[in-house]
């Protein structure tokens, strides 16, 4: 006699699989993002896309708590990304790997590689279909990555979509003197589940001292209509 | 013993024709590192005549095998460390004088023992010198107990080397054959990248093998198989033992080799067959993964992941920073392969580089640009650093002209004047326009081009 032996869902085994606290499941983020962030912290398996003028800057800032806290910070797909900038937005130097350029028929298994292994993942949009994204949105909330990707439209959907515009930047005077230092940039923040309700913020990036800061935040209602049109066209890109 | 000192540490692939070539004289050759190899003597020396006939036959055949003559040295002596002492200095110790060769040379060569482990080795010899032990044999000459109940085990495997013993661990053994992996390649592969994932994967479950048994390899046969029955075999030997990346580097190295013909023969047909024979296997003695600087569940983890894609892409597609130094944008930190040896990292001041924040974009291809002034002129800099007009608009690849909001340089750079093919003289702006994107151009050669972009 033989005992078929019942498939167990995957559900139910993760169900029965060991207990993981709230708080295991996030990935922290420097205080000046927090706002930006549903409960100040990135949940684990969260897919973060960042787009406009800035994007690879903030997305590096992104990672920078976690990488401080020991986490590995994976890197796909930027072949003109300058090192010294991870440094200054604080990412640990020893715990960066970098793939600058891959193959599109590579990219998903690249990523994947990285997204089992690795809390943080920054990539460059690839041009891949939205079905490949959206595996790989799939294996990072399966396997408790955070992958963000920034410097153009992700082609899968994303927990958490942050848009720029509008930056300035302080420290030029007039007649050529004095240096870029600091730059200020507004950011909305949208995307589904928790992070649904669109805010926006004005944000120091970096601030005078290096730092990324949050200036002040201001919701959408009350901004004028200019605002309005910026959420609306994010809540169709959504 | 063949040690080749000027042997390119990333160019592995190319000594592949050397041990071919030395293989002819003694099958059991063993690859320590890429540029060293060692062979047993005894039965080879008998058929060449004697031990100078047969460095004569190894300098032979690896000169002949594409080594540049003066950089191959060839030593002989007992056991594995002496021999490698000799080779550096191109010596054959009779048999049985391996103790007096040792005893008068410096107590820092046991960082070079290649069973001891480098590590090991240096914080060993630096205690010793320390304690007034400045030379091999007066390490030599202490009781083994004693060196045993100060050292430990390691200090004593380096006894034994400093007494001219003979360096095979003890307890290394051959491992079961239950240990062998084997794999079939269906179809036949003739390319590298073929065999690279598979070698990878190979490697992980030897190590998982390996693992559940409490055993630790130390030297690895690597075999493989052609469709028509040609074979190659290959020993590695690792200081330390053999991870799992390091066993699928070695297989990858040797395919390669093999396969592209730089061993003189390439097989005439796809390999089929893979074979991972644990040749030398310790006891493990485990590894604590610990709290603070030393390597985490996470960077273990993290090297896992990059050894994969190593595998699908090739070496040298995964890069990892290294402090270097320079003025330019992107000259500070530069990208260096995953699979190099780490280098000490500079942090020396740079005066004259870019101030803080760093443009995060470096434009490997220049983008050109058009600057002009409100008058429509294009803007220059002179020789002495002025600046002809302010910049007014720019156009950055021949596209439409956007407003300068804001702008500051030039700052002139002359690198490397006393040398008239490097020298470099470069005059750097920074220039923010209406879209709020903020840009580093250079003006070099009369021309300027984007250089970086503050994203």
């Amino acid at each position: 006699m033989t005992l078929a032996r019942p498939a167990v869902s995957l559900e139910l085994r993760r169900a029965a699989g060991p207990a993981t606290l709230a708080h295991q499941r996030t990935v922290p983020v420097t205080a000046g993002l927090a706002s930006l962030v549903p409960g100040g912290t990135l949940t684990r398996g969260t897919t973060v896309t960042v787009r406009g003028a800035g994007a690879t800057s903030l997305a590096v800032a992104l990672g920078a708590a976690a990488s401080a806290t020991g986490s590995w910070c994976a890197v796909v797909g930027w072949s003109d990304l300058d090192a010294a900038v991870l440094d200054e937005m604080g990412i640990a130097l020893d715990r960066v790997v970098v793939v600058p350029t891959v193959p599109p028929a590579s990219w998903a298994t690249v990523v994947g590689a990285f997204v089992d292994a690795v809390d943080f993942v920054l990539v460059a949009p690839p041009r891949v279909s939205a079905s490949v994204a959206c595996r790989v949105g799939i294996r990072v909330r399966e396997r408790g990555a955070v992958l963000v990707s920034a410097g153009g439209p992700w082609p899968g959907p994303a927990d958490l979509r942050l848009e720029l515009d509008g930056a300035t930047w302080e420290g030029l005077s007039e007649g050529g003197t004095g240096r870029l230092r600091a730059r200020r940039v507004w950011v909305t923040a949208g995307g589904r589940g928790a992070a649904a309700a669109v805010r926006r913020h004005e944000l120091w990036l970096p601030a005078l001292d290096g730092q990324v800061q949050t200036i002040a935040p201001a919701s959408v209602a009350d901004d004028g209509a200019d605002d309005d049109g910026a959420a609306e066209a994010l809540a169709s890109a959504g | 013993m063949l040690w080749c000192p000027d042997w390119p540490a990333l160019d592995t692939r190319a000594f592949e024709p050397v041990v071919a070539a030395v293989a002819e004289l003694a099958p059991r050759v063993e690859v320590l590192a890429p540029g060293t190899l060692a062979l047993p003597t005894r039965g080879p020396s008998r058929y060449v005549g004697g031990d100078h006939a047969l460095v004569e036959r190894v300098v032979a055949l690896a000169t002949g095998a594409g080594v540049p003559p003066d950089s191959v040295r060839v030593g002989v002596a007992d056991g594995l460390f002496a021999a490698v002492v000799a080779a550096r200095q191109g010596q054959v110790v009779a048999v049985g004088t391996s103790a007096d060769f040792l005893a008068p040379l410096p107590i820092s060569l046991l960082a070079s023992a290649p069973t001891l482990g480098a590590e090991v080795g240096r914080s060993l010899a630096e205690v010793l010198s320390r304690l007034g032990l400045t030379t091999l044999g007066a390490f030599a000459a202490l009781s083994t107990a004693d060196v045993v109940g100060r050292f430990g085990t390691e200090g004593a495997s380096a006894h034994r080397l400093a007494r001219g013993v003979g360096d095979r661990a003890l307890v290394a053994r051959v491992a079961p054959p239950e240990l062998v992996i084997t794999a079939e390649l269906d179809p036949p592969a003739t390319h590298v990248e073929a065999v690279a994932f598979l070698a990878s994967t190979l490697a992980v479950e030897l190590a998982d093998r390996l693992g559940a048994s409490g055993l630790a390899c130390t030297r690895v046969a690597i075999e493989a198989e052609t469709e028509h029955g040609e074979t190659l075999s290959r020993l590695w030997r690792h200081e330390g033992a053999l991870g799992p990346t390091e066993v699928a580097e070695r297989t990858r190295w040797q395919i390669d080799g093999w396969l592209h013909g730089r061993a003189g023969a390439p097989p005439t047909g796809g390999i089929t067959l893979i074979r991972l024979v644990p040749d030398e296997v310790l006891a493990d003695h485990g590894r604590q993964l610990g709290f603070w600087g030393e390597r985490t569940e996470a960077d273990e983890r993290a090297a896992r992941a990059v050894a994969r894609v190593q595998g699908l892409l090739g070496p040298d597609a995964v890069v990892v920073p290294e402090r270097r130094g320079g003025r330019a944008p992107g000259e500070r930190v530069a990208w260096v392969s995953a699979s190099s040896p780490l280098s000490a990292s500079a942090r020396a001041p740079w005066p004259g580089h870019l101030p803080a924040p760093t443009p995060a974009l470096v434009h490997a291809e220049a983008i050109p640009v058009e600057v002009i002034d409100a008058d429509g002129e294009p803007v220059t800099v002179s020789g002495r650093g002025a600046i002809s007009a302010p910049p007014a608009r720019v156009s950055l690849s021949g596209g439409a002209f956007r407003e300068v909001c804001g702008w500051a340089g030039p700052w002139p750079v002359h690198e490397r004047w006393w040398d008239s093919s490097a020298r470099r003289r470069v005059a750097r702006a920074q220039v923010v326009t209406d879209d709020g994107v903020a840009r580093l151009l250079a003006l070099e050669g009369g021309r300027w081009r984007v250089e970086a972009t503050y994203d």
